[in-house]
């Protein structure tokens, strides 16, 4: 059992680090507060590299593994201030890149990949639906075959990437059962798509988010990714890679914020004591320490046998889990740490508070990853 | 390939163990299923069910199931998805060391 990174995988932490310090940092407060989303910041995360990391070389992709993705998004949290603008890149990433590379047909893939890759294609992925909520098997979207295609029908939202997404993934129901989903390929501009206005959101406002509406949208049969019926089967492997790239930033945001409470805590002074030699503040610092730790562990685990072993499900729900809670707890106790000064938006805490509220809802919610883990264990 | 220690099980030895999985966890007491039934298609398995029957086949059998080989073309019903273990294990042989 190995708990080092390689060497290339330091690196590319490195530089994801630097890229994020130089590029991600600029305008996030106005961004936040005007909710918008920054095609410059898109485009050089493109230009770097990010969109593409787990694309394939032939397709103008980095080739890398799950593993070193983690690395690297997780030095992006570290060193970036726009939390949403790199969950939307790693939806784009995990969601859209993901199944087409492991499930698209080879014309799907020469269309879409070296796009998606550099950036000037983003991606998006509508399954959720105003009355099913995650659930891939409670779709009220249909696809019905017409004319040596497929007509799909219904209603998608809380869609990431939606108002700026060039194409989406559909999933819809075309049977009963498990083998009754099917993902569909469906560009912006397909007639009877209709992307709904910008939902306005308490945190990760640099990332765009819609419902998508489909009125009679008729797709043709080559739409289909991975074959009819795969649909709930594709969507569960998509989740398993995307709880585990959108989380990893989330352990470089409680890294950083640690480091920042643990200087606070030194530095700041009640009377002539530093604030970080009361027990009150030290414990908090620890149980932060702790709780990184701990979700970071399950992280790499998780994506180590991903990487090796092709599936990771109870793994990655684990990891999601644990993750998205530490996350959310790290930033109460940063904001509670620098008292009221945390409350201000100078600060920026709030925000990071904002952002993670965000962590325990999407990809699934905490009671949904616990529903995963007990049933995986012949419960519930 | 298959080494020694773990000798490749004959297609027969894969279904019954698929088939007694089946009715040991997923199965409602008095149903039966064939070979060739359609597992994915109504009510015999739900979305965390084919989870945990891609799990028992990969720890039982020790393969490694690639997320593009997770599709109904491979787990459709006993007899496709004892066919998808025989390749598998003839392709790369045992090889899930997972702790």
């Amino acid at each position: 059992m190995e708990f080092e990174w390689t060497a290339d995988q330091l690196r590319l932490r490195r530089g994801a680090v630097e890229f994020a310090r130089a590029r991600l940092v600029e305008g996030v407060a106005g961004r936040d507060r005007e909710g918008t989303f920054s095609r410059e910041a898109w485009q050089a995360c493109a230009e770097f590299g990010l969109q593409g990391l787990l694309v394939p070389a032939e397709w103008n992709g980095g080739g890398q593994d799950l593993l070193s993705a983690v690395a690297v998004f997780e030095g992006l949290g570290y060193g970036a201030r726009d939390n949403g603008l790199v969950f939307s890149v790693a939806a784009h990433a995990a969601s859209c890149e993901g199944p087409l590379c492991a499930f698209g047909s080879e014309a799907q893939k020469r269309e879409w990949l070296p796009g998606l890759a550099e950036g000037s294609v983003i991606g998006a992925t509508a399954i959720t639906e105003p009355d099913s909520g995650s659930s891939a098997l409670s779709l009220a979207t249909t696809a019905v075959p017409h004319d040596d295609g497929w007509r799909l029908q219904g209603s998608k939202t809380f869609v990431t990437n939606g108002p700026v997404a060039d194409l989406f993934i559909i999933y819809a129901r075309t049977g009963p059962g498990v083998g009754g989903v099917t993902a569909f390929l469906v560009p912006r501009h397909t007639s009877g798509l209709v992307v709904g206005a910008p939902i306005e959101k308490m945190g990760l406002r640099t990332s765009p988010m819609s419902q998508v509406f489909l009125e009679d949208c008729w797709v043709p049969a080559s739409a289909v990714v991975g074959g009819v019926g795969s649909g709930a089967l594709i969507f569960s492997q998509v989740m398993e890679a995307e709880r585990l790239l959108v989380m990893a930033p989330a352990i470089g945001v409680m890294q950083r914020l640690l480091e920042r409470c643990v200087a606070h805590a030194r530095q700041r002074k009640v009377g002539s004591v530093p604030i970080g030699k009361h027990q009150a503040i030290a414990h908090r610092l620890a149980d932060m320490d702790v709780q990184l730790e701990a979700a970071r562990l399950l992280l790499y685990r998780a994506a180590w046998q991903r990487a090796r072993h092709g599936t990771a499900t109870r793994e990655s729900a684990m990891a999601k889990l644990a993750v998205s809670e530490a996350y959310v707890e790290t930033c109460r106790s940063a904001v509670q740490i620098f008292g009221t000064y945390g409350y201000t938006v100078e600060y920026e805490l709030e925000r990071e508070l904002r952002d993670a509220l965000a962590a325990t809802l999407y990809v699934g919610t905490s009671e949904i990853q616990r529903n995963l883990i007990a049933g995986l264990r012949g419960l519930g | 390939m298959a080494t020694d220690a773990h000798p490749t099980p004959e297609t027969s030895e894969i279904e019954g163990r698929i088939v007694e999985f089946l009715h040991r966890e997923l199965l409602e007491p008095g149903v039966t299923i064939g070979r060739d039934a359609d597992l994915l298609s109504g009510e015999v398995i739900d979305s965390i069910g084919i989870l945990r029957l891609a799990t028992f086949v990969g720890e039982e059998f020790r393969i490694v199931i690639q997320p593009a080989d997770f599709v109904v073309e491979n787990f459709r019903s006993v007899a496709v998805i004892a066919g998808y273990v025989v390749r598998a294990l003839a392709a790369h042989g045992p090889g899930d060391t997972r702790p």
